[in-house]
């Protein structure tokens, strides 16, 4: 069969049984299924053995620890008071600047980041403390809903990174590598929405009232902020120190956690529970995933989907910026229905091939694609944070997308700076590797 | 109907034994991983750090599984799914329950082979601990029986109850 009918073929299978309200990782089995059957005339025998053997191989890897671990650290600090000292650990740091203390959104989410793995959980934790302070002090409620959504996805870019593990494991490049490399674009988004905060309050100081004056010194702010900072020298510490690899790190990085809690007399049954079953939860729809994209990266290979997809956009010899820019509205637009990961592991077996032969760099394009990931979380109708915030402030979904559109715009310009340079992502992790 | 809710009663008490197995392994995971690194400090090792945490990972994956689908707790698109009123989604939720479950009943059937093949030959991973395959591989199948039973009896409940199904929300 043409190659362009298969590809078509495959796409209207995955699309419908997503339009079904077919769970995801069911749907990638069952296109995976089919799509051999019905497009590769393989008989059923032959797709039974291969597939077993696959889900077999993906599911036994050992790199995949990284990710219930980094869950757990997330849970386990999400249900602790860790967050709400960093609240008040900012608010002396912050409350000098134009825009005063909604940048403790921002340098919150930045921090929490740094020890988080999801964006999610980046936007609850903060979240959690920064809505209701920011709405009790007359804080511009749009301001602080939309740096919250967009500051919240950087829990994606700064490592360590669920997205970021999956993405490596999937594309084989240096988990550590792909931590270093999203470090750089992670604290520049930081700075554009700190910059956008301060010069919208700066030409109207109604968005942001000075009516916090904080009795805290510098010192006091360091010691509310200790433990995170502790965490995170940690977790990025134990990698580039050579301790431990990225995902040894998780492991690391809860055994800090649980040092942490237990001296400040936390720890308890009902944290424990909690925990560990919002960790099941989430790994096992992030394992799921990723297991049984590996299933269809394989169908997709056996067709030579990607080769010839490839082969064909070489052809028609695209300028890499033009190839970037419609793969750019390709992302956005899966960004609009699916979820961050959902969209790494269906896309990459496609696009990683395209991308490599037009010559861009694995690792930078990582990076491209989890902002790309991250303008997807703050997207409606299908944006994790968005939902994250509506659940946290009571608006509606509606409300919260309005708010985000200026974050949405600053990230896509730190994607194009991105594109434009990317030594903004390679520099760090060239500069560590000597 | 008595016949149906005691199977879903074995199905939902054996999905909460499979989630604890699978809690009790991430536990295992942060144990090895925290041992291994104290090792380090001393020159000595394990030795099968990757090949028992990729067990590990493997089994919570498939035992943990069951659990999570239960809960409502996989991704959906439900753009669609929203827009119909909730007597009327029996068709849909029917229709993806049967064909998940028809996927990993086939997919365990190819499985099972596996097993019985490393079972009967006594085949050994190729490490040092010599692990026997039919172990972990067995956890697997032990997983995809209950996903598998998780949807049949999630079909069986949407064909009985029909407009009167309610499912459990999901994340999106």
């Amino acid at each position: 069969m043409d190659i362009f009918w298969t590809a078509i073929g495959v796409a209207f299978l995955l699309l419908f049984l997503l339009t079904m309200g077919t769970w995801i990782f069911a749907s990638m089995v069952a296109v995976s299924i089919g799509s051999l059957w019905l497009f590769g005339d393989f008989s059923a025998d032959r797709i039974g053995l291969i597939f077993s053997r696959i889900l077999y191989r993906a599911s036994n890897s050992w790199e995949l620890s990284a990710i219930p671990l980094f869950i757990l650290m997330g849970e386990l600090i999400f249900r602790s008071n860790i967050s709400e000292r960093l609240f008040k650990g900012l608010v002396p740091i912050t409350s000098h600047l134009p825009g005063g203390i909604l940048h403790t959104n921002v340098l919150g989410c930045t921090l929490f980041a740094a020890v988080s793995g999801s964006s999610a959980a980046t936007t609850a934790t903060i979240g959690k403390i920064t809505t209701q302070e920011l709405k009790e002090r007359g804080y511009d409620r749009n301001l602080s809903i939309g740096s919250l959504a967009g500051a919240g996805s950087l829990g994606l870019l700064i490592p360590p990174s669920i997205v970021m593990i999956v993405y490596g494991v999937q594309a084989e490049v240096s988990i550590s590598q792909l931590f270093m490399a999203g470090v750089v674009p992670g604290l520049l988004i930081a700075f554009l929405y700190s910059c956008y905060i301060s010069v919208r309050s700066y030409m109207k100081p109604s968005l942001a009232p000075k009516s916090v004056i904080s009795e805290q010194t510098i010192w006091q702010s360091f010691v509310l902020l200790l433990p995170i900072l502790v965490l995170i020298s940690i977790v990025i510490g134990s990698i580039y120190s050579g301790i431990a690899t990225p995902s040894e790190a998780a492991a690391v990085g809860v055994g800090a956690t649980l040092v942490l809690l237990g001296v400040e007399r936390q720890l308890s049954t009902t944290l424990f529970v909690e925990a560990f079953r919002g960790t099941l939860i989430t790994t096992i729809m992030v394992c799921s995933l990723l297991i049984t994209a590996t299933l269809l990266s394989t169908a997709m290979g056996y067709l030579h989907l990607p080769r010839e997809l490839a082969g064909w956009i070489a052809e028609q010899d695209f300028s890499p910026m033009v190839l970037l820019f419609a793969l750019a509205i390709f992302y956005i637009v899966l960004g609009l229905f699916l979820d961050g990961i959902s969209i790494t592991v269906m896309s990459l077996p496609i696009t990683l091939p395209i991308v490599l032969l037009a010559g861009f760099d694995p690792i930078w394009f990582g990076i491209f694609l989890i902002i790309m990931i991250e303008l997807g979380q703050i997207t409606p109708p299908v944006g994790f944070n968005l939902f994250v915030l509506q659940s946290l402030t009571g608006e509606s979904i509606g409300r919260v997308a309005w708010a985000s559109l200026p974050f949405f715009l600053l990230m896509c310009f730190a994607a194009l700076l991105v594109s434009i340079w990317p030594q903004i992502a390679l520099w760090l992790p060239r500069f560590m590797a000597g | 109907m008595i016949f149906l809710k005691g199977i879903e009663r074995i199905s939902m008490f054996l999905n909460r034994v499979g989630a604890l197995i699978a809690i009790a392994l991430i536990v295992y995971m942060l144990a090895h991983i925290l041992v291994e690194i104290s090792l380090r400090f001393f020159g000595h090792s394990t030795y099968i750090l990757d090949e028992y945490i990729g067990y590990a990972v493997a089994t919570m994956s498939f035992l943990g599984l069951p659990y999570v689908l239960e809960k409502g707790g996989l991704i959906r698109v439900s753009l669609l799914l929203e827009r119909i009123p909730v007597n009327k989604r029996w068709p849909l939720e029917f229709f993806s329950s049967l064909l998940t479950a028809g996927c990993f009943v086939w997919l365990s059937t190819f499985w099972m082979q596996n097993v019985q093949r490393s079972y009967s030959r006594g085949v050994v991973s190729e490490t040092l601990a010599e692990t026997p395959i039919w172990i972990p591989e067995g956890a697997i199948l032990i997983g995809m029986w209950l996903i598998s039973m998780t949807l049949i009896v999630r079909a069986l409940k949407i064909l009985v109850l029909r407009a009167q199904y309610l499912p459990v929300a999901n994340k999106i």
